[in-house]
This record gives structure tokens, C-alpha cells and sequence, in this order.
């Protein structure tokens, strides 16, 4: 309901010949809005808060009795899941929280006058337990287990990182965000990560930010649910090749590598260990790097978190035509090519591929399958080709490995 | 300038100023009895917040329905979240329709709906969210005590303002001590109570969901379908078919106590019934309870589930319907006039060698849900109907729910437009699972509503194996020009069907559902069916018939298409179902 009294001004005899419908005299008797609504959400089950986003999150719509055509007012939430307005009239109101985090409740009456205090108790789509923040290495972690209150999907989790208190889904700097699209139980443990030194443009070191863990459910119009914000020191940066993880092979060698071009170890030229392997591949070719293992890699990463990453130096991109379909990076656990594969195109777009050396980072859960699923814990297989030159190309490979991205 | 534009300002809005805040004014809430008139049709709108209020008020609202409507097409339910039901009653009504003349006037809230109500009901019955079986237990209740199911927090609002006696309160009546369940706990109590005692309907009876799930979200499903349920005095349940595995809204009750449970309902029925007729199941299992959810696991798939559901209640003699969970107004439906409807016959031509023929049975329409979601205003709308033969897979026993809709189906074919009964045959059954002895009336059972709607087809018989000669010989009784199956395997033990003619009568025939979820998209479906037609050079005709659900006949006229430039080596003719069967026949016999 708008109460277009709170923005008269000082009177001036300019003025009056417009009050011809509205006599001034009568607004002496008008009362400013005075009542007090306040209250909070809170989880019905754990006697907690909800927290939510301020910032486009839950509202609480209010509709003033006695009103033909009422405008309706809405109130917002704090990330706290607490709410005041100071500037209410007196009186009886309709109160229904509008866009929620929670399932939905129906509308109520309340008669606000002075200091009124409404608290909603409510189910939140979805709690978090186990919840725990760490800084690792680089590697802002967060560990938790869900527990949704409806049956359907999570939809997604999130981390969200700021220097901001209200940090969250529409407040932050950085953020994560992992796609689940499907039912969770209870049981089922999530991992999700914000690299810090790969986001250095915004973190400076030995500060401190706030992170916020997130997930929403898959319900028509459900807002994020929150774990508890936690303020967190990230130290320093340290050296990116201390990440953990498992190579497939360090490039030091010609061992098992095919190639339809000129394939030669290059000690000048490297990003791990003492060598790169190059090749040059003719026009007409399309081959550049193939190597099938007797003995298959433990990759140690699950399918929802893993990434393929390698250095990879491209002499000249224009060597390159760039359609859909003309290129592939594939790996499979079944020592050859669409056997248990996952495989990833090779577009200078997708990859941000630029000239000289490249850190290609590519996520399992992003690839396509062909030829049933693979096994990754036994990875035997890499090949990496292209089939649209446009004259002879050089490309240098290393460091290919196997970790987990959170 | 500034300051004489705040005032003008002022001025324009000053009729919205609310000077002092008015206290609610207290007022005398009217309770009377609203009258019934005669030749009037009482509608009122459901609200649709997704919320638990907004799920009472639709059972409580289709609850009374049933009972007002036992008397005729007395109240209308105008859904919120479609267009549908102000759709089909503006059908209805238009000059020629069965609701030409009559009155419509609109209950403007939810007192007046009860004032309404106190016309017909005795009284209210109170279920209890803590134990969700107990809303379909009430449901159940309210059908034979001419009730209407109220939550606790209706019942203490409205139940004494309105002057509405208490006949039950199932609040606290049902811990679990009996059978370990106190969703069993409660079934079996109605089962002793109304089901048992012969007060429920052995005619229709209904698998809703209860409110575990649906309620907590405001999700309607199963709220507003309940009118019919009450108007037949039906029994209600909702329980798992499987005994190897936990339902997941009662995951704590001993393995196999719903399946039990589900069995005493079945015997009773067929311990009632004593072969003079058979049992209609209307409704679906709860996907949400019975079957598995990606990532939350469930040892059965939804097809699984629906498969061991038809298989455990047929030799029962119970078939299912199984959509009438997305139905407004059955009940009203319901009372509409029926006259045996006619579809006609093609003329019968001659087969040709070098020929591929195909049939496309357009589905699902097995259930009341599609045929009243898709017939107005739909897929029926569908401009190229009429340009290309097909066959339509209807549930004949639709006309004892939607006997309006069926016959505006049957006015408006074109002389492309055919049917047959789907699934099964009247009703969704697994024919090889009736008891032997109860053939005939299973032939009794569908000659009737064969008759009525004028079908000699059946294209999608549903069995875990290919047809036994004794359901073939009761087939031949009642669609006599051809059947269809889909054989699927679930219980181990049968053998796949190959095509035949029974008798040198009955063409006996399989029906390809590789592609049934491809019409929407027509290159697919044109795919899909390529992969099916093999390459020959043998001159002999060759036929081929696919379901495809829930698409008009653009999409098929599409996918012939591009299957002719796909397959040049085919000479496609799309034919309706009776030259099929008979082309087929002819090529058969020689």
C-alpha cells in the first residue's frame, strides 16, 4: 500500500491552487507509520534461522486490509533470515512470504501495531550437515553431506567467496558452481572448491573473505539454501605444481607415443620434469599425439570432480581450421580409441587456446562418452588429433595428469 | 516548480490516502444453507498457491463434489493452474451440448461452498498428515458416509462456524502396532470397516497418493480427482506392488506388509465380485514411493513398477485406468447422456507386391488424463488430421468417466481418424493372467464397451508373453479384425510373438515401440523406424506398425516424409487399421 504523504513538502501558496480536490487541513490529522514488524525464519526442525540472500531473496508480501484494490508491500530478508520494518501503518494485514527458500506456507492475518514480532516457522528445501571449510594448499574446500525435504533434484551447489558479509548467489566476487540434477540422499558427500591462486585477480593474499556453501533444489522458484558464512585467511599462494594428482604421463620420453607427424623429445622447451614431446603434423595428416599403456593409470578422481589437464604449445593457431567436429582429446580405459572413452573437442575457442603454451584444464563431468563408461581407475589410453589443417602444424605436449577440481 | 509539482503530486493521488488505519470490522459470517436450484451448475475456482491450504482446499472441494454430483451435473471445479476446465464446460455448453440452457453460478468463496454442501453432507471427516494414508482412508469414508474430508486445520476453522458434525477424526487412531505400519494399520482398518463389509464400490476402485509428498508442497496431484472416487463410494489406497523392497515413504514397515495389504484388497474385490463383473483400478502407483528416483536409488524401474501392478491385480479381474489422477470433473463428466457411438469401416483393398505398409497408432490415450488433456484444443486440434490414416489408442472404458469427451471425439474423426481400445483391450490388463474360468466374463466385459464405441481392434495388448490360444480365442469374440502386443518379460518364462493370423480370422500381430517417444521430433522418428525396416530384394509385402505417443499426425506426415527420402529403396504406403490387418491377413494366408 503506497502512502504518498512521506514525500510533502514544506507549503508554499504556489501550491494551492492544486489542493483544490484534497484539502491540506486534513492531512494535520494524519498519523506517520509507526508499527513495527519483525520476526525471522526459522527451520521448524532445528529451531535455526534460515539464511538467505538479501539481495533478491526471500520477500515477505504484505497486503493492508481494507483497500479495494491493495498494492501489495514487500518486505525484505535479511541473509540471517531475519526481517524489520519500522515504517508500517497500524493495522490488519494479509502476510505470505513471496519468494522463498523454504516450502510453502500460507498466507496469514495479523493485526501489527507498536513493536509486532512474527516468526515463520518453515521447512527449508534443503539442509546442510557435516559442514566443514578448510583451506588447502591453494584450494578453499568445503566438505558437506545434504539432506533435502522434497523429492526433488538438487539442482546445484555453490560456493560463493567475497569480501562482503552478504556474501552469496547474488552477492560475491567468485564462485563455484556444480551441477547435481538429481535426487540426494542423505548419505551422499559433496566436495566443492574455490582455487584461490587461479582467481588471484580478485584474492590478494594473507586476506581474509567470507564463503558462503550453497545449494538449491530443483523446485519450480526455490532460492539457495545456506550453510553458516565462514570468514577464512588465505594465506599464501602456493606453487600450482605441489597440486595433487596423477600423471598419465610426464612427456619425458617417446615411449609408446604415436604421431603421424615428426615426433621428437625437446629438453628446451618444457613445463614439468626435464622434456616436452613435439611433433609436426602434415597438412594432410591428422594424427598428433597417440600412446596406448601396457599398464593402465589409477587416476584416483571420480567422474563428478576429475580433470584431464596438460600444458600444450601451438605454434601457430592458424594452422588450425576450428569447426565442431573436426578435432578430439579422448582418453578411455579401454587401450583404444571409443572403448570407455570420454573425449573433449578441440576448439581454440572452448580451450582459450592462444599461441606458445597453453594449461589446458578439461572437466569429466563436461566430456561425452562414447563406447560405454570408463573405468577410471584403469586409464590406458590418450590421443589427441585433428582433422581439419590448413598447412603443416606443430604442437608440444606435457605434464598430462589426473586430479580432482572441487 | 519543484515544490508545485510534489502538491500537484498530492493532489491526483490523494483519494488513496488512508487517513487513519480502520481496526478489521467484526463481522456475523453467513451460514445458511445455499438452496440447490434446479437446471444450475455451481462452480467454484480452486486457488492454486502451492501451498498445504491450498492442497485442503482441493479435497475438500472435489470431496463434497462427489456427493453433490451423485445427483448430477450439480458443481464445476475451475482449476487454477489450466485452461482446460473452463475449456471443456464452454464446449459443453454451447447450443447442441449436453450443458445447452443450464444456469452456471459461481461460489465466491469457501463458506459458500459449504453452505452448498450442507445440502448433502452429513458431516466431516478429519484426516490426519502425520499418517498420509489416513486422506485416502477418509476419502474412502467420505464416498460411503457422504462426508467431506477436511485436514485439522479446516476442521478447527470451519467444521463448528458452519455448523458441520465431526463423524471421524483420524487424528492419533493409528501408530503402527498392528502390523508394524501405520500406513497398513490404517488401510486394514478400512479394509475391515467399508471394504470388507461390502459398503465400497467393487466397480471402481482408485490408487491415489496420499498427501506425504504432495501435500508438504502444495502439489495437487491426486487432490481434485478424488470427486469421482467419492461420487462411486470407491475404495482408496496407495500402496507398493513389491515385496522385495521398502516403500520409501515407509522405509521402517516389515518387507512386503504393503504388498499384503495390497493383496487383501484385491482378493476382496474378486471374493465380491464372484466373476459377475469386473473391478476398474483408476489411478497410477506412486512414482515418488515405488519406483526408482535418480540418485536416491529404488531396486525397480517406473516401467518395472506399472508392468507388476497390471500383473499382480489381473488374475483378480481388476484393470486399470491409470490417469485419472490428472482429471478435474469426472464426476460431473460423468452424468453426461450416452448413446453407442460409431466409427465406421474403410473400404478393403488388396495388397501389392514390392509394398512396404505401415500402420502408426497415435497413443496414450489409455487413461483419462490424456484423452482430457490433449482432445480440445491439442493434439486433436492438429491441422494435418484426416491427411494421413491412423489409428488412435483409446481406453473404451472412458465413457464411464468422460462419457462427453469420448463422444465429442468419436463426432469430430475425420475418415483418416480410427480406434481401437488402448491399453490392452477395455481396460489395461495382462490378458494370459486371467483365471481361466473367468474368460468368459472377461469376454462378456469388453464385448460391451467394444460394442458401445463401435472398436474391433486392439493394437497394444500388454503380456509378459505372447498370447495364449485360449486369450486369442476370447479376442476373437470381441476384436475380431486384429490384435497387437507388446510382450514384455519381467517374470522370466515367456516367448516372444510371431506374427500370425488366428484361426485363418484374427490377425495376430507385434506392435514396435522402439520409437514411441520420437514423434515430437520427426527425423528421429523417421530414424527410428528406418533402423526397424530391414533392406530385402524378396517382392513380398511387408508390414511394420509403431506407436507413437502423445503427437497429431503433422509429425508422422513429417517422418514419412523424410523417411522416403531416407530409405528410397521402400515403396511406403501408410495404411488405417482395418486395410492392415487385412492386407496382412491376405498376405499371410497366402
Amino acid at each position: 500500500m503506497r502512502h504518498t504523504i512521506v514525500n510533502i513538502f514544506a507549503s508554499a501558496a504556489l501550491a494551492l491552487p492544486a489542493l483544490a480536490s484534497c484539502s491540506l487541513f486534513q492531512l494535520d490529522t494524519y498519523q506517520e507509520p509507526d508499527a513495527t514488524l519483525y520476526g525471522s525464519i526459522i527451520d521448524v526442525s532445528t529451531g535455526e534461522p534460515v539464511p538467505g540472500d538479501i539481495v533478491s531473496g526471500t520477500t515477505l508480501k504484505l497486503i493492508e486490509h481494507g483497500y479495494t484494490d491493495p498494492t501489495p508491500t514487500y518486505l525484505v530478508v535479511k541473509n540471517d533470515g531475519s526481517y524489520r520494518n519500522t515504517r508500517l501503518y497500524e493495522g490488519t494485514y494479509t502476510i505470505q512470504p513471496d519468494k522463498r527458500n523454504f516450502l510453502p506456507v500460507d498466507a496469514q492475518q495479523i493485526y501489527i501495531s507498536g513493536q509486532t514480532q512474527l516468526d515463520f516457522y518453515v521447512t527449508p528445501y534443503i539442509r546442510f550437515r557435516n559442514v566443514s571449510i578448510t583451506k588447502e594448499a591453494n584450494t578453499v574446500l568445503a566438505t558437506f553431506n545434504l539432506e533435502p525435504t522434497t523429492l526433488d533434484a538438487v539442482a546445484e551447489i555453490a560456493l560463493f567467496a567475497s569480501d562482503q558479509a552478504s556474501v552469496g548467489s547474488t552477492v560475491n566476487s567468485v564462485s563455484k558452481i556444480k551441477t547435481v540434477n538429481s535426487g540426494v540422499l542423505p548419505t551422499r558427500g559433496f566436495k566443492i572448491g574455490i582455487d584461490v591462486a587461479d582467481n588471484s585477480s580478485y584474492f590478494k593474499e594473507n586476506k581474509e573473505y567470507y564463503f558462503r556453501l550453497g545449494a538449491r533444489s530443483s523446485y519450480s522458484g526455490a532460492l539457495y539454501n545456506y550453510a553458516p558464512t565462514v570468514k577464512i585467511n588465505i594465506g599464501e599462494f602456493v606453487d600450482d605444481t605441489s597440486r595433487p594428482g596423477v600423471f598419465f604421463d610426464e612427456c619425458e620420453s617417446l615411449d609408446g607415443w604415436k604421431s603421424q607427424g615428426t615426433l621428437a623429445v625437446d629438453t628446451s622447451d618444457k613445463t614439468q620434469g626435464n622434456a616436452c614431446l613435439s611433433t609436426t603434423v602434415p597438412k594432410n595428416a591428422l594424427l598428433f599425439f597417440e600412446k596406448a599403456l601396457s599398464t593402465p593409470v589409477d587416476t584416483q578422481v571420480s567422474l563428478e570432480d576429475g580433470v584431464l589437464a596438460f600444458d600444450l604449445y601451438v605454434a601457430d593457431l592458424n594452422a588450425f581450421g576450428w569447426g565442431l567436429g573436426d578435432a578430439q582429446i579422448e582418453i578411455t580405459s579401454g587401450g583404444k580409441a571409443d572403448v570407455g572413452e570420454l573425449h573433449w573437442t578441440f576448439l581454440a575457442d572452448d580451450l582459450k587456446l592462444r599461441p606458445g603454451w597453453n594449461n589446458i584444464r578439461l572437466s569429466m563431468a563436461g566430456a561425452r562418452k562414447t563406447g560405454g563408461n570408463i573405468d577410471l581407475t584403469a586409464v590406458n589410453y590418450f590421443r589427441l588429433y585433428h582433422t581439419r589443417l590448413n598447412s603443416d602444424a606443430t604442437l608440444k605436449i606435457d605434464n598430462i595428469r589426473f586430479y580432482e577440481d572441487f | 516548480m519543484f515544490l508545485l509539482s510534489a502538491l500537484i503530486l498530492l493532489s491526483v493521488q490523494c483519494d488513496k490516502i488512508k487517513m487513519t488505519p480502520d481496526p478489521e470490522p467484526e463481522q456475523d459470517v453467513e451460514t445458511s444453507v445455499i438452496p440447490l436450484a434446479e437446471n444450475t451448475i455451481y462452480t467454484y475456482a480452486l486457488s492454486n498457491s502451492l501451498t498445504p491450504g491450498c492442497y485442503d482446499e482441493c479435497v475438500a472441494a472435489s470431496t463434497l463434489q462427489g456427493i453433490l454430483n451423485r445427483q448430477g451435473p450439480v458443481m464445476y471445479l475451475y482449476g487454477a493452474n489450466t485452461n482446460k476446465t473452463s475449456q471443456w464446460i464452454e464446449m459443453f455448453s454451447k447450443p447442441g451440448g449436453w450443458l445447452e440452457g443450464r444456469q452456471q453460478v459461481k461460489l465466491e468463496s469457501f463458506g459458500e461452498l459449504l453452505r452448498l454442501g450442507k445440502n448433502v453432507i452429513k458431516g466431516v471427516i478429519i484426516y490426519d498428515p502425520d499418517v498420509p494414508a489416513t486422506i485416502n482412508v477418509a476419502t474412502t469414508m467420505a464416498g460411503v458416509e457422504d462426508g467431506i474430508v477436511f485436514s485439522p486445520e479446516q476442521a478447527e476453522k470451519y467444521a463448528a462456524e458452519y455448523g458441520l458434525a465431526i463423524l471421524h477424526d483420524f487424528r492419533s487412531q493409528f501408530d503402527g502396532s498392528l502390523s508394524g505400519s501405520a500406513k497398513n494399520d490404517a488401510y486394514r482398518w478400512a479394509i475391515d470397516n467399508y471394504l470388507d463389509k461390502g459398503l465400497c464400490s467393487t466397480t471402481q476402485s482408485f490408487l491415489y497418493e496420499d498427501s506425504r509428498y504432495n501435500r508438504p508442497v502444495g502439489n495437487l496431484e491426486y487432490t481434485y480427482c478424488r470427486d469421482f472416487a467419492v461420487k462411486e463410494r470407491g475404495f482408496v489406497f496407495d500402496l507398493s506392488p513389491w515385496e522385495d523392497e521398502a516403500p520409501r515413504d515407509d522405509a521402517s514397515q516389515p518387507l512386503g506388509t504393503d504388498k499384503a495389504t495390497y493383496i487383501r484388497i484385491l482378493e476382496s474385490y474378486l471374493r465380491q465380485t464372484a466373476g459377475q463383473h469386473m473391478t476398474c483400478l483408476n489411478g497410477f502407483f506412486s512414482k515418488k514411493k515405488y519406483s526408482e528416483i535418480d540418485g536416491l536409488g529404488g531396486a525397480h524401474g517406473q516401467v518395472a513398477t506399472e508392468w507388476e501392478s497390471v500383473w499382480i491385480a489381473s488374475p483378480y479381474n481388476v484393470y486399470m485406468d491409470t490417469g485419472p489422477g490428472e482429471v478435474y470433473n469426472m464426476s460431473f463428466h460423468s452424468n453426461a447422456p450416452f448413446k453407442p457411438m460409431k466409427q465406421g469401416r474403410p473400404q478393403l483393398g488388396q495388397p501389392q507386391d514390392g509394398k512396404t505398409y505401415l500402420l502408426f497408432q497415435l497413443a496414450d490415450y489409455d487413461g483419462a488424463g490424456p484423452l482430457w488433456e490433449y482432445m480440445l484444443n491439442g493434439i486433436w486440434n492438429d491441422d494435418n488430421r484426416g491427411s494421413i490414416p491412423v489409428i488412435w489408442g483409446i481406453n473404451p472404458n472412458l465413457i464411464d468417466k468422460l462419457p462427453d469427451i469420448m463422444q465429442y471425439i468419436w463426432s469430430t474423426k475425420t475418415d483418416a481418424d480410427w480406434f481401437g481400445a488402448d491399453a490392452s483391450c477395455a481396460g489395461y490388463i495382462n490378458p494370459n493372467r486371467i483365471q481361466e474360468q473367468y474368460l468368459p466374463l472377461f469376454v462378456e466385459h469388453n464385448k460391451k464397451y467394444y460394442v458401445m464405441c463401435d472398436i474391433s481392434i486392439s493394437p497394444m495388448v500388454l503380456d509378459q508373453s505372447q498370447p495364449s490360444e485360449a486369450v486369442k480365442n476370447a479376442f476373437m469374440e470381441f476384436s475380431p479384425d486384429g490384435m497387437a502386443t507388446i510382450v514384455m518379460n519381467y517374470h522370466g518364462g515367456g516367448t516372444g510373438l510371431v506374427n500370425h493370423v488366428w484361426n485363418n480370422t484374427m490377425p495376430v500381430f507385434n506392435l514396435n515401440n522402439s520409437v514411441c517417444g520420437m514423434g515430437s521430433q520427426p527425423e528421429n522418428l523417421a530414424a527410428g523406424v528406418s533402423k526397424v525396416i530391414s533392406k530385402t530384394s524378396d517382392p513380398t509385402p511387408r508390414y511394420y506398425m509403431f506407436r507413437v505417443i502423445w503427437v497429431g499426425p503433422g509429425k508422422i506426415i513429417n517422418a514419412v516424409n523424410q523417411l522416403r527420402t531416407l530409405r528410397p529403396d521402400l515403396d511406403i504406403e501408410v495404411l488405417d487399421p482395418y486395410n492392415f490387418f487385412h492386407y496382412f491377413k491376405t498376405t499371410y494366408n497366402q
